[in-house]
């Protein structure tokens, strides 16, 4: 794969263009995808200073994306940086949380459902632990419009943030754990897009994002909300829901959004990552923030009093700049419904 | 797992200038469209400029419909039937049609500054003044500036200090800048020719912001014309029954989604694109559908470049044809993935553009 990786490339630099650790820090701090995805892998006695970039990559895929001749990139990255295992605090402490709880993060409470059902409902690891109200006000809404919606028992990481920092051995042990747990279900409903990505490569479940669930599965006119009073928002295109889950969920987004009296939708000038992924919000959480604040300047430019992220792991990144509220996209909607349980 | 399926009068697959433009053509005859594409299109890496075959009447029915959309967009581009030339970031002279004022180096001015950035790569003046002073028709003289402020996120002092910089250090009356990074840099131009009280223009650059520009306003042309753009949808199979083409499946991230349409329009671009690929010596349709041939062209030296770029799709009444030699009635390629229409070949944009122009009304026909 580096192979095809550094013979497809013609230099047109889409990627370099588009890359928002570029943009942000420059070349000097951060060379660019295809400096470390195409060039690096060749000049190996350089790699070793390229472990601190490495680490700034939120595997965001803008790159990938961009790429003409479609190169895959941001997997090139990450394996170049399993490679290094350039081992940081903040991984280290995943990996411990994994060996005991199952959980990137420790649980503080379980979400209130039903253990058994049709409908698995996968709150994810970020969710659960670090925005636990805001799962519990998207479970509601889907207990509330949706069938046989249920948490089972017990349920572990998907495994998605572990192969990003190279632990593919606990990915495997993860995925082998869940397996069981998905297969009673007719359905798999992820709050988070890594999840549904996840479960998707790994576990071979046709899961769906809890925005994909709402706007494919659920009848219109179950759907009822109203804006208290009359709101602006923004919307953020978290990177792993519009490029791996798929850009349809954005349509989504914005098309679950027109619907509800009372609410504008406005545009920002500026799309893209908010900096906490691919580890960079443990590794450099500096940086992380001060791509967060790119997010919220946008949306604060663009008239919004509410910046809404469809993943909770966005949320909490970008929480980190202050000054504008965020808020999941799904617990907003939920706040607004009218036939919430 | 697929997704709710879609269904319009016409969709277009490739969403460059060949793309765009049939598109728009065929929602301003009321026609319902939707675009899908991915990756960046050569329209994005292009400069942006565009060259027309002005004698072709499309070209003015093309540039006057256009040009109003770009208007409307706060983007102000003229058409000039006596091609404008420009100077591009290799001190090479390009002849253009249609560009922005703001863009343009004025052939009457000799003496001009080159301004480049430092830590910008877009433009090196040492290597500019050097091309452009070979050609004795100008007497340029480079300059380094060295920006305190950037450009893209603390734009108005970065202004402030490059206007003060080219009154007071830079003596002649026309300077060339590198590309600013914006969608709409028109403001910044003109702010900057207000406080250094010169001519300052952009120069053309390949693979900078110039072509993303361009393509920006493609899209918002579309857009406000109510084209339903798809972006980062891939085409991976279109189904054929008999003589024409009746469905699609179209990949969003890992699902796919059916589109019914009564016309289809390829715009999915040459080589560089993924519209056409490379098969050990041949290029070939991507999908193993349709039929690629190569034409008659000379003027590049590499035999394997030229054989790649002067092959393309194979059309019939400006319609697609299969390997098997039938015509898809309701098929229609347009821009550079057709026979004879890469760049340098063709002639880039302008042929693109005028190609998709026309043909969609063939694809209208179709329907
Ligand atoms: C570096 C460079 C500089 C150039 N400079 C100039 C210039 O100065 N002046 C000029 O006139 N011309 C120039 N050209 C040529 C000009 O850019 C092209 O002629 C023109 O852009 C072609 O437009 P198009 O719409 O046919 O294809 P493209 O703009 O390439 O659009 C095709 C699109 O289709 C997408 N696609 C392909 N396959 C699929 C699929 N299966 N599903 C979905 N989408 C798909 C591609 O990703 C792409 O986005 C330049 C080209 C390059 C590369
Ligand atoms: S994945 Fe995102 S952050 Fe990483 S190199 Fe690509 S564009 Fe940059
Ligand atoms: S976008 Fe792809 S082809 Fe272009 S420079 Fe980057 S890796 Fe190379």
């Amino acid at each position: 794969m580096i192979r095809r990786t550094e013979d497809g490339c013609i230099k047109c630099g889409a990627c370099q263009s588009v890359c928002p650790v570029m943009r942000l820090e420059g070349y000097q701090r951060f060379p660019g995808p295809r400096r470390l995805a195409v060039e690096a892998p060749r000049f190996s006695r350089e790699l070793a200073a390229l472990s601190g970039p490495l680490q700034m990559c939120t595997s965001c895929a803008q790159c990938e994306s961009a790429c003409p001749s479609r190169l895959p990139i941001t997997d090139a990255i990450m394996r170049l940086r399993a490679r290094f295992g350039t081992s940081t605090e903040g991984g280290e402490r995943m990996l411990r949380n994994v060996r005991q709880h199952g959980r990137t993060v420790a649980p503080v409470s379980r979400s209130m459902a039903p253990t058994e059902g049709s409908a698995l409902f996968f709150p994810g690891c970020i969710g659960e632990a670090r925005t636990p109200l805001s799962v519990q006000m998207t479970l509601d809404l889907l207990l509330a419009v949706g069938d046989g919606i249920y948490i089972p028992e017990r349920w572990h990481c998907c495994g998605s943030p572990l192969q990003k920092i190279g632990a593919q051995d606990e990915a495997n042990r993860l995925r082998d754990l869940n397996t069981s747990i998905l297969e009673g279900a007719e359905e798999v409903i992820t709050a988070c897009p890594g999840c549904a990505v996840q479960l998707r490569r790994a576990n071979g479940v046709e899961a769906l994002h809890v925005l994909e669930y709402l706007y494919e599965s659920i009848t219109p006119s179950r759907l009822r909300w109203r804006s208290p009073r009359p709101m602006t928002v923004a919307i953020h295109s978290p990177c792993h829901l519009v490029r791996s889950v798929g850009p349809h969920t954005i349509d989504y987004a914005r098309e679950l959004l027109a619907s509800v009296d009372g609410l504008r939708v406005v545009d920002m000038d500026d799309e893209g990552c908010c900096g906490g992924g691919g580890g960079v919000a443990s590794a450099r959480p500096e940086l992380a923030a001060r791509m967060a604040r790119r997010r919220t300047d946008s949306a604060t430019r663009a008239g919004a009093e509410v910046l809404l992220a469809p993943c909770p792991f966005c949320v909490v990144n970008l929480e980190r700049a202050g000054g504008l509220k965020v808020q999941d996209l799904t617990s907003f909607l939920a706040t607004l419904s009218e036939n919430r349980q | 797992m697929s997704l709710p399926s879609l269904d319009v009068d016409v969709l277009v697959v490739g969403g460059g200038a060949a793309g765009l433009t049939a598109a728009s053509r065929l929602a301003l005859n009321g026609r319902s469209v939707a675009v899908a594409s991915s990756a960046t299109p050569a329209t994005a890496l292009s400069t942006g400029r565009i060259l027309l075959d002005v004698d072709d009447p499309a070209a003015e029915e093309w540039a006057s419909f256009t040009l109003a959309q770009f208007r409307r967009q706060g983007a102000y581009y003229v058409m000039s039937k006596k091609p404008v030339v420009a100077m591009t970031n290799l001190g090479t002279r390009m002849r253009q049609s249609i560009t922005s004022p703001l863009f343009d180096w004025t052939r009457t001015d000799r003496n001009v500054a080159v301004v480049g950035f430092i830590g910008n790569c877009d433009l090196d003046p040492d290597l500019v003044a050097r091309e452009v002073g070979r050609s004795r028709r100008a007497r340029p003289r480079p300059y380094w500036f060295s920006p305190s402020y950037s450009p893209e996120l603390d734009r108005d002092l970065f202004v402030e200090e490059l206007g003060r910089a080219l009154m007071q250090d830079v003596s002649e009356e026309t300077v060339v800048l590198p590309p600013m990074p914006q969608r709409s840099p028109y403001d910044i131009m003109a702010e900057l020719r207000k406080r250094s009280g010169k001519n300052v223009v952009e120069a053309a650059t390949p693979l900078s912001w110039p072509g993303r520009r361009l393509q920006s306003l493609l899209e918002g042309v579309a857009a406000r014309l109510g084209v339903t753009l798809l972006k980062d949808r891939r085409l991976a199979s279109i189904q054929l029954d008999g003589g024409e083409a009746s469905a699609a499946q179209l990949s969003s991230g890992g699902r796919s989604q059916r589109v019914d349409f009564n016309a289809l329009v390829l715009a999915t671009g040459n080589v560089t694109s993924g519209g056409l690929a490379v098969e050990g010596r041949d290029i070939v349709d991507p999908l193993g559908i349709f039929q690629v041939a190569s034409s008659p062209a000379s003027g590049i030296a590499s035999r394997h470049l030229l054989s790649a770029l002067s092959s393309g799709m194979v059309t019939r009444d400006g319609k697609a044809v299969t390997r098997q030699g039938s015509t898809l009635r309701n098929v229609i390629p347009v821009g550079s993935l057709v026979r004879g229409m890469s760049y340098p070949l063709g002639r880039g944009l302008g042929d693109v553009v005028l190609q998709a122009w026309k043909a969609a009304l063939v694809a209208e026909d179709a329907l």
